[in-house]
């Protein structure tokens, strides 16, 4: 079984009348990537923040390495590394520069660590431009390197790949996978750019407004993504009814008053519909449709689902 | 503490701001005396070519000097809100008081060695440019020094203190003012009325400070509230700078970090 390293026990924050996170409970286990995946302001950000110590928590504790006191708090943040939004640095000092000042603060010894950090993100090459002047890209690939410069164990990184372009996302992509493979380094990332996820987390934590609604693996979450008969009736709950008692068929959700998916007969959506007509209901339309992972999502949320991409 | 401090001054080394100002205060300084001598070549009767006078004009000056500590503690402080990068430390484990008390220490030393600097640069312009009127008025600078240090210790630790608790650069140099130099004008005006206030204003940095009157010609201190000792003083200065530094410490100690 895998070692617990970081863990979030009935965890919630009140900011005034907002309630920015509601009895979180989860655990990050060694190895594993965390994709924690929620709309903005759904609290992924106040999570990571009561992660690092920058925010505390109202109720509940966290734990780091098996240990929450606040000591141990502070020794197990240093085998941390973390992006918690936009990445900060002085704005009047080079990329060196400001990873040396945190080398020399974090107390790592020998200078090569920076050189290797700005290596590993492709800022090697910067010179004398200072911080001010860098694109969003390189700050962020810069903020990379610091979370990366102390040899973390695990990263926390909030929305790494935001405001990269195609190149930065696939060389960050790949180096993330990198760094988890090679290293074994433990992830939680954050993200709304679901499509990015699926191809690197090993776990998804999907958050809404302030709640952990569904927690699975990556294996589970493929299961549910699976393919479906989206059937568009005028009386669904009606059909419902009938798939059961007719057809014995237990695989399915009504989505609306007028729309149900069902996970079987997905060869045979002849039988579907003639059971369905020959009962007095009225079909608008039938098809093969795959569920993405922002469908699973915004079902889950209750959002609207895009139908245009995936209909078969 | 110790390797923050370190990073501290690795930063503050690396920055333009800290040399321009050591800088820019020392041509203030060295271009009065440059004035003076001009001046004693026009005319030769000019009296005040003198490191008395000169080093007189720096003495009487300590007012500007305490309010200059603010501009200290900002520079030094290296807007940590505005460059969010705090937050780097913090994630890290490294606590707020290490934080906290390691700015408010850095802020302190770069302050006496711009002091020292500045002021022997001035001294040691006016030595070599105007006429020497002996070492008195140096030992009058140093004892008016050791007058004024602790109010301008607690000049910086105050503006430590809010610097830290708000996010705007430009609140904390007001709340500051406010502390350092609002509540003593009107704590005067309210002493003259009632009696807590004239008390009040009594033990205020800003008053103290403006409490030191100069005899030129016996190049004495001359204290209009004669029975503050130099111990009053370093007393008022110390007790006052504990208590901001100590109230800012307790409130950052639970700010979220962003």
């Amino acid at each position: 079984m895998a070692e617990v390293i970081a863990e979030a026990r009935k965890l919630s924050k009140q900011y005034k009348d907002t309630k920015a996170l509601d009895d979180i409970n989860f655990k990050l286990k060694r190895g594993n990537i965390y994709g924690l995946v929620g709309k903005n302001g759904a609290g992924k950000t106040t999570l990571l923040r009561i992660l690092t110590g920058q925010a505390f928590q109202t109720e509940g504790n966290i734990a780091l390495f098996g240990e929450s006191s606040y000591e141990g708090l502070s020794k197990g943040r240093k085998r941390i590394g973390a992006i918690i939004e936009e990445p900060g640095f002085y704005s009047d000092m080079t990329a060196e520069q400001n990873l040396e000042y945190y080398r020399i603060q974090r107390g790592i010894p020998g200078k090569r660590c920076v050189q290797e950090a700005l290596k590993e993100v492709s800022l090697l090459d910067t010179g004398n431009k200072k911080f001010s002047q860098f694109s969003l890209g390189m700050k962020q690939r810069l903020g990379l390197a610091l979370a990366l410069m102390n040899k973390p164990e695990i990263l926390l990184l909030d929305e790494p790949i935001n405001g990269l372009d195609p190149f930065g996302i696939v060389e960050i992509r790949n180096l993330l996978l990198k760094l988890n493979q090679e290293k074994k380094i433990t992830m939680l990332i954050s993200s709304h750019i679901l499509s990015e996820l699926s191809n690197l987390v090993t776990f998804y934590g999907f958050l809404d407004q302030g709640k952990l609604i569904k927690q699975l693996s990556e294996e589970e979450l493929s299961a549910e993504c699976s393919k479906y008969l989206e059937v568009k009736v005028d009386k669904a709950e009606r059909l419902a009814a009938l798939l059961e008692i007719k057809l014995g068929c237990h695989a399915y959700k009504v989505t609306s008053d007028y729309s149900i998916h069902i996970y079987e007969y997905l060869n045979q959506p002849e039988i579907v519909s003639q059971m369905a007509v020959q009962n007095g209901i009225g079909l608008s339309s039938i098809g093969l449709k795959e569920m993405s992972l922002e469908n699973y999502f915004m079902q889950l949320v209750g959002g609207n689902v895009d139908e245009t991409i995936y209909e078969k | 503490m110790k390797q923050y401090m370190k990073s501290e001054f690795y930063r503050i080394a690396h920055r333009m701001s800290t040399y321009l100002f050591i800088g820019m205060c020392s041509l203030l300084m060295v271009s009065s005396n440059v004035v003076l001598a001009v001046v004693k070549h026009a005319d030769a009767k000019f009296p005040y070519a003198t490191t008395k006078f000169s080093i007189s004009n720096l003495y009487a000056s300590f007012a500007v000097v305490y309010l200059l500590c603010i501009a200290i503690a900002s520079m030094i402080f290296g807007n940590e809100y505005g460059n969010r990068t705090m937050k780097n430390s913090i994630s890290y484990g490294i606590s707020r008081g290490t934080i906290y008390f390691g700015k408010l220490i850095t802020e302190m030393i770069y302050a006496v060695i711009a002091f020292a600097a500045i002021t022997g640069i001035h001294v040691a312009s006016a030595c070599l440019l105007l006429e020497n009127s002996g070492a008195e008025s140096i030992a009058l600078l140093l004892k008016t020094t050791l007058f004024c240090f602790p109010l301008f210790i607690f000049a910086v630790g105050a503006s430590n203190c809010f610097i830290f608790l708000f996010d705007s650069m430009g609140n904390a140099i007001a709340a500051t003012l406010g502390l350092l130099l609002a509540l003593p004008l009107v704590s005067n005006m309210l002493g003259m009325k009632f009696e807590v206030f004239h008390k009040l204003a009594e033990i205020l940095p800003w008053n103290l400070i403006n409490n030191m009157e100069f005899d030129f010609d016996k190049l004495e201190i001359i204290l209009k509230w004669n029975e503050r000792t130099v111990y009053y003083y370093w007393m008022a200065g110390i007790i006052q700078m504990v208590l901001v530094v100590l109230a800012g410490y307790l409130i950052f100690n639970k700010r979220e970090i962003k």
